[in-house]
């Protein structure tokens, strides 16, 4: 069934005078399990109103009135149909979820904003549903702690399909981004993030995934990022708060082709296009055991983000175990000029790459002396690297030095690609982008009868050692 | 300029201010103009000439910074986009763009403030004198709500 709802959307505010005037709650509730739903008898948007159970639209027409009518614990159910809405969220510890992922379908009408978005609303769920056609964002969490998106399918939206940013404590599984300028998945202004997204696939973006000053427990795993113009993209950068990007586990990832002429990009894309894991300014950084091919420039490259009008100078070493909610209470110094954001201290271990043709493995700067950022890379399975023989030059356990070998051999002259970018394959209006049809994904079971559970601010635990370099596929 | 009180004056004004921005339909009118009638009782705003002072808050990638700042009245405040992102900057009492548009059209006071997203582009700036004293919550619209998200706070005694 379809429904078309157009002359019901709106964004509706009900709701945020509280937020405005009431106390802190969004950064103290802590995430609580719902017990209302009945688990044994599947909830019917035709049924009798269950206990904690909202649905759409049976009990409400939209999902917005659902939402604002909800408590903290309630379930949405929101039956197959196309609702035109942009759902503002601000009560939290619900759950939303959409009866079947490829047919519950918020669809902005290239006019709406974001499909569903979450502000200070702590522990809310999204589940098993798509939104596409928002000038914003498909779903968007801000200024939360604990959050939870499964099963999403983002299509064709106007900055990111998936965007979390200053908000802690989350998982984002199982879900699809695909056609925006920014980022098929973001997770930004974050430290420490605790926050996982594992089974994500996100192409025909600018970037596959795009996390500024994010990281501390930021683990991207079991992921599929190709065909976008670039596909791991963390950086750092003033123009967000807490800097620098730190600390972010990528492991266990397929990321191929993001070579992608044709898709909608941003001026940072166009940038970073032809890489396949970039690793743009941050540090500390694990990125192992993933499988990466097919890419014009590098494979796994750890370059400087050169920042333009910044807003601050780079903090000092001594300020990367600072918090997150700490720094923002920094006062900024204006610097004199750009800032060049190196990369340091990363690890590069135990990647399989092939078919990427300036380098498999690369680290660069523009003017430091690379054996002083100390990025180690080891137990690669490679062929090209930049500079030569990088794995010699730059090892794991070993303070690095200008004596351990010739870096300036084969070295990768990032400068070159201020010029590439005036003669990259120019952005597509994400409104017309040639996309390949929406794939039909996998729903989340039992959809209908599983009890709605609101988003922990824990995420769970994951075992980083047994993930494996992914298998290749077409 | 109508001589009172001072401190009874800002107890008022300050009062006049928090219940707009808190109010429950707080969707579509700005603050009070200063002069306005209430329940019978005349009330005046006292508005100060400028002090000369000038402090820049910068509208970051999605907040403001710093977000929480007391200032004297008569200070010129100058938001700066040092973002990539348009911003809009809203009063707590305006629900989007269109409403702070109909608002300045209408409330030539001091109180009415406010920039509009097509306004406030990355590299754009946008100052307004607060020579009113008060508190002064706003947010932007597309990244935030009141009091969530993108959103600031601006004393000014």
């Amino acid at each position: 069934m379809k429904r078309s709802m157009s002359a019901l959307f709106g964004v509706v505010l009900v709701g945020t005078g509280l937020v405005a005037c009431g106390g802190d709650d969004a950064a103290t509730t802590p995430a609580v399990a719902s017990t209302d739903v009945a688990s044994s008898e599947a909830p019917s948007t035709d049924a009798p109103a269950v206990d904690g159970v909202l649905n759409v639209p049976a009990d409400y027409v939209t999902i917005q009135e659902a939402v604002d009518a909800a408590v903290e614990g309630d379930l949405i159910l929101i039956a197959p149909g196309t609702y035109n809405e942009a759902v503002q969220v601000s009560t939290s510890n619900i759950i939303i979820r959409g009866l079947d992922r490829n047919t519950v379908i918020l669809d902005g009408n290239f006019e709406l904003d974001n499909g569903i978005r979450v502000v200070g609303a702590n522990g809310v769920a999204l589940e098993n549903m798509t939104a596409m056609n928002y000038t914003k964002n498909g779903f968007f969490w801000t200024g939360v702690n604990g959050f939870r998106g499964d099963y999403l399918t983002a299509w064709r939206n106007g900055d990111y399909g998936v965007y979390v940013f200053d908000s802690v404590g989350g998982v984002i599984d199982h879900s699809y981004g695909a056609g925006s300028p920014d980022a098929g998945v973001y997770v930004g202004q974050c430290y420490p993030c605790d926050t996982l997204i594992t089974n994500f696939t996100a192409e025909f973006n600018g970037l596959g995934y795009s996390g500024t000053n994010s990281g501390g427990n930021m683990v991207i795993v079991n992921s599929i990022f190709r065909n976008n113009r670039a596909g791991i993209v963390p950086n750092s950068g003033s123009y967000e708060l807490c800097y620098p990007e730190r600390k972010s586990t990528i492991i266990g990832n397929l990321v191929y082709n993001n070579n992608q002429p044709d898709s909608p990009a941003i001026d940072v894309a166009l940038l970073a296009m032809g890489n396949g894991i970039l690793n743009a300014g941050g540090v500390q950084n694990i990125i192992e055991r993933n499988r990466v091919w097919n890419h014009n420039k590098t494979g796994i490259g750890l370059v400087p983000f050169l920042e333009e009008d910044a807003s601050d100078v780079i903090p000092d070493k001594s300020a990367w175990g600072m918090t997150c909610e700490e720094s923002k209470n920094l006062m900024p110094v204006q610097p004199d000029g750009p800032l060049l954001w190196d990369s340091q201290e990363n690890t590069v271990r135990g990647n399989v790459l092939e078919d990427n043709r300036r380098a498999d493995i690369a680290v660069a700067s523009a003017g430091t002396d690379l054996w002083t950022l100390s990025n180690c890379f080891e137990g690669n399975t490679f062929t090209t690297s930049a500079p030569l023989d990088l794995e010699k030059l730059a090892p794991c356990g070993t303070p690095l030095s200008k004596d351990t070998g010739d870096w300036a051999a084969g070295d990768l002259n990032v400068i070159t690609w201020l010029v590439d970018v005036e003669t990259a394959p120019p952005s597509v209006d994400w409104k017309t982008a040639n996309l390949p049809a929406m794939p039909v994904l996998d729903s989340m079971p039992d959809a209908a009868t599983a009890p709605g559970v609101s988003a922990s601010a824990t995420p769970p635990a994951i075992d980083l050692d047994a993930i494996t370099v992914p298998d290749k596929i077409d | 300029m109508v001589t009172v009180k001072n401190s009874l004056f800002s107890a008022v004004l300050i009062s006049t201010i928090a219940l707009t921005a808190c109010g429950p339909d707080a969707v579509s009118s700005g603050a009070k103009p200063p002069s306005e009638v209430e329940a019978g009782v005349t009330t005046t705003v006292m508005t100060v000439p400028p002090n000369g002072e000038v402090i820049t808050i910068q509208s970051l990638d999605n907040s403001f910074r710093p977000f929480d700042f007391e200032i004297a009245a008569g200070t010129e405040v100058i938001f700066d986009n040092r973002g990539r992102n348009d911003h809009n900057i809203l009063p707590d009492t305006v629900k989007d763009d269109a409403g702070l548009i109909a608002l300045l059209a209408t409330d030539t006071s001091p109180t009415a403030w406010g920039v509009a997203s097509p306004d406030f582009v990355p590299g754009d700036t946008y100052s307004h004198l607060f020579n009113v004293p008060g508190v002064y919550n706003y947010y932007c619209s597309i990244h935030g709500a009141p009091g969530a998200g993108m959103y600031g706070t601006l004393t000014v005694s």
